[in-house]
């Protein structure tokens, strides 16, 4: 598989001169940061960064993504390659994240924070467009552009095509002629890759596999915010495992169930956030999640799942008892494993997992 | 009608007068004890304690048997629409937290984590959820919900935590959600709240099987207004030399303010507190007997070790006489506005401390700081807490290098003691006041 790399991505766009807006994760106007020529560059996870750095401004009881996002974003290094900063309200953690770096560090980029509403609703959705008129406001006078409805539209059936490839992606990625790992390598292609450019990368991956079925292995379903680090996918595949489908923030949960888009695009930009598939960042009931799972698991006879949760994230966290619970009255076979991301799985969770994966 | 008695009898009749007689007791036991210990190095007890010990008791009982609807609310919820309507409120914020003083709060959080929650999720949800799992509760009974409403105005925890409390009861859930207020409060914001807030009386009403009366709420919102005003005066009494209130009164003192504003009980039971602040005030009575260093402290209180970080200061004539927390309380009085009680609640709601950003809190700091005359910051990083604590590392740099005020950051937790090493607390808060006393020392020799 020929994915383009983050960093040839982030040169081209430079010699395009294209403007760059680096994004926390995970859901934001992607269509309107597009609609105003700039290229939203997720970051989730960065290779060469100091921790020491955030370590001056957040205690060490803070998830690694925010440890990493905010040494990346202190790192002078990296200044050159993005032009302003987006962060989206996803938790907590984030919240404090944004607020320190728009009342105490000051980096000298223009820096957007943007409240996604928790709840899903009329009202919610009223609130998400006039924050995005807020936004508006702010790319206006960043860009020295006008806002233009109609380009937006033309953004937004962008996502809508995308999103269409993407259910196709998950629907046969069992029988795909891709590992697992080179499949969430895929899957972070989409944080970073221009969206016409991935929806074809996808498109032909789809095109060019053989279908062919792993019926030897057993299925198993993974949940939390990322599989990372991807040596998990290769410990599940050494013991004769494949994932059939998962409840990641970086992937499946980003799907949006929309059927017709109303006329008001900006209607339709909230509703590309706030309608995607259950999720404790949005407040989503715990319930539904758990069902989603549930007829996942059965519709791919998946009989069991890694809870896979990133140290100190109580989004996550929260949510695992009940749905354990709901999962284990169905037959469904569930287990807990923490991690951080730039650090290796433990020896202690290897054995585990393959000791869960032997029981199922 | 026969749990309607059984409450009269309980709670109003036998309750009542055993609580009446116990404060009694208590007030006279404080009483004497307003005279004698002139060694102690604490100041006399405050008397009205006996009557918040009454309220709080009774409130309690009253959930036990009570045949009222019950909701279960997060501490900055906007509970007036509630109360206009005859709920009985129960915190479990608040009930955590008297575990936790009770040192009660160890067992109920590892029963939790025999159910799977995390060691790393907020103790005070860990609490109620060991409760609530295994139908114990140690300090007292705590009445199954109707209703609950979650305000995510002070962290999104409590919208975590709030649905899977409804999972389990299966009882309606309403999620007021609260826009984090990065640098102004906006239109649209206000907006938002407010709507949510008329969309969820429905749903009140709907529970309690009554409509809501314009003039009950106005009412309420008059009430805790002024309720709200009186824990302002009560907290700015601290601005006195000697302070007749420490901030570890005002962590207990402020139980009615968090769970019964609104009430004209709490309204008589600050008026008594606050006349007998103002007569310590003219007696220089202070709430430790020698008050050389004046600190403020930030986030919750570690709540098992009040004595203990009390006395450790008290010894060395330092007390802590303000807190961000308390402070919260009250600050806001100014915005309610009874005659449009939608939008001020929303306004009101909107604003409390930890829905502002971390350089708005620095502000609140440096203004607590000038105001109460405080001689140093004691930062309490609390790992259940991370929209009360991620920020505490550049607001104390900034109190350290810009006000030119020694603060420091003490890691612990609001209800679980089992990483807190006592000693190593103790000996970096007597390093600190060592500080305090070598910057008193360079001021008088300059």
């Amino acid at each position: 598989m020929n994915l383009p790399k983050r960093m040839d991505i982030v040169r081209r766009l430079r010699e395009e001169n294209k403007r760059i807006a680096l994004v926390f994760p995970v859901y934001y106007p992607q269509a309107l940061l597009r609609s105003f020529d700039i290229q939203p560059i997720e970051i989730w996870n960065a290779d060469d960064v100091d921790l020491s750095l955030s370590d001056s401004h957040i205690q060490s009881y803070t998830c690694s993504i925010a440890r990493i996002l905010l040494s990346f974003v202190l790192d002078e290094r990296y200044r050159d390659y993005y032009d302003m900063i987006f962060i989206p309200h996803t938790c907590d953690t984030f919240q404090q994240v944004g607020s320190l770096l728009t009342d105490f560090i000051k980096i000298g980029k223009p820096l957007i924070n943007f409240y996604l509403p928790k709840r899903k609703d009329k009202i919610s959705i009223d609130f998400c467009n006039k924050e995005l008129i807020r936004i508006i406001g702010l790319l206006e006078a960043f860009t020295g552009k006008k806002f233009d409805p109609d380009r937006l539209k033309i953004e937004i059936e962008k996502e809508m095509r995308l999103n269409s490839v993407m259910l196709g992606l998950f629907e046969k990625r069992e029988y795909l002629e891709l590992s697992d790992s080179d499949f969430y390598r895929l899957i972070f292609g989409r944080t970073y890759i221009p969206v016409e450019e991935y929806t074809e990368i996808v498109e032909k991956i789809i095109e060019d596999s053989r279908l062919v079925e792993k019926k030897d292995k057993k299925r198993i379903f993974i949940s939390g915010i990322t599989p990372e680090p991807l040596s998990l996918l290769d410990i599940i595949d050494q013991n004769n495992a494949c994932v059939s489908f998962d409840d990641l923030a970086v992937s499946e949960r980003r799907i949006f169930e929309i059927d017709n888009l109303p006329e008001d695009p900006l209607t339709s930009q909230s509703l590309l956030m706030l309608n995607t598939l259950p999720d404790a960042i949005k407040g989503s009931p715990i319930e539904l999640r758990a069902e989603r799972i549930l007829k996942k698991a059965e519709r791919f006879k998946t009989r069991g799942g890694i809870f896979y949760i990133m140290k100190f994230c109580e989004v996550e966290y929260f949510d695992y008892p009940q749905i354990r619970n709901y999962l284990i009255e169905h037959g469904i076979k569930t287990f807990l494993v923490e991690y951080e991301l730039k650090k290796d799985i433990s020896r202690q969770n290897i054995n585990r997992i393959q000791a869960f994966i032997e029981g199922l | 009608m026969l749990k309607r008695l059984k409450h009269i009898i309980k709670a109003e009749v036998i309750g009542r007068t055993v609580l009446r007689l116990s404060k009694h007791l208590d007030r006279r036991r404080l009483r004497k004890r307003q005279h004698t210990k002139k060694d102690s190095i604490f100041g006399p007890p405050l008397i009205s304690s006996a009557d918040m010990k009454e309220l709080m008791s009774l409130h309690y009982l009253r959930g036990e048997t009570t045949t009222r609807k019950v909701a279960w609310v997060t501490s900055g919820a906007p509970i007036e629409i509630l109360l206009a309507l005859d709920y009985h409120l129960f915190y479990p914020e608040n009930h955590a937290a008297l575990c936790g003083a009770r040192k009660v709060s160890t067992s109920l959080i590892e029963d939790s984590e025999d159910f799977s929650y995390s060691q790393d999720i907020c103790s005070y949800v860990k609490v109620n959820f060991g409760g609530i799992l295994k139908n114990r509760y140690p300090v007292a009974r705590i009445p199954k919900p109707d209703l609950i409403l979650t305000c995510n105005n002070i962290c999104q925890t409590v919208l975590y935590w709030y649905r899977v409390i409804a999972d389990i009861y299966k009882i309606p859930i309403i999620v007021i959600d609260t826009p984090f207020v990065y640098e102004k409060v906006e239109p649209h914001q206000v907006e938002y709240v407010k709507r949510q807030l008329d969309e969820s009386t429905g749903i009140i009403e709907r529970v309690a099987k009554r409509s809501l009366s314009e003039k009950r709420l106005n009412q309420v919102l008059l009430l805790s207004k002024e309720a709200v005003s009186l824990w302002l005066k009560i907290l700015m009494m601290a601005k006195h030399r000697p302070s007749p209130i420490s901030a570890f009164d005002t962590f207990i003192q402020m139980g009615p303010i968090v769970d019964l504003r609104g009430e004209e009980s709490t309204i008589r039971y600050y008026k008594r507190l606050l006349s007998e602040l103002e007569y310590r005030v003219k007696n220089r009575i202070g709430a430790i007997r020698n008050e050389k260093y004046r600190l403020l402290w930030d986030n919750l209180p570690v709540w098992f070790m009040l004595r203990e970080i009390s006395t450790t200061l008290a010894k060395y004539d330092t007390s802590i006489i303000a807190a961000t927390f308390s402070y919260a309380w009250g600050e806001l009085a100014p915005l309610m506005d009874e005659s449009k009680p939608l939008d001020s609640i929303a306004n009101v709601y909107l604003q409390v401390l930890l829905n502002r950003s971390t350089g708005s809190k620095l502000q609140t700091m440096k203004r607590l700081i000038d105001e109460f005359e405080i001689d140093g910051v004691i930062l309490h990083s609390n790992r259940s807490c991370k929209p009360y604590s991620l920020g505490q590392i550049d607001q104390r740099n900034y109190i350290i290098n810009n006000l030119k005020i020694p603060a420091f950051l003490i890691e612990a937790d609001q209800a679980d003691g089992r990483d807190f090493n006592v000693n190593q607390a103790r000996m970096r808060l007597e390093a600190f006041i060592e500080q305090l006393r070598e910057r008193r020392c360079k001021e008088k020799v300059q």
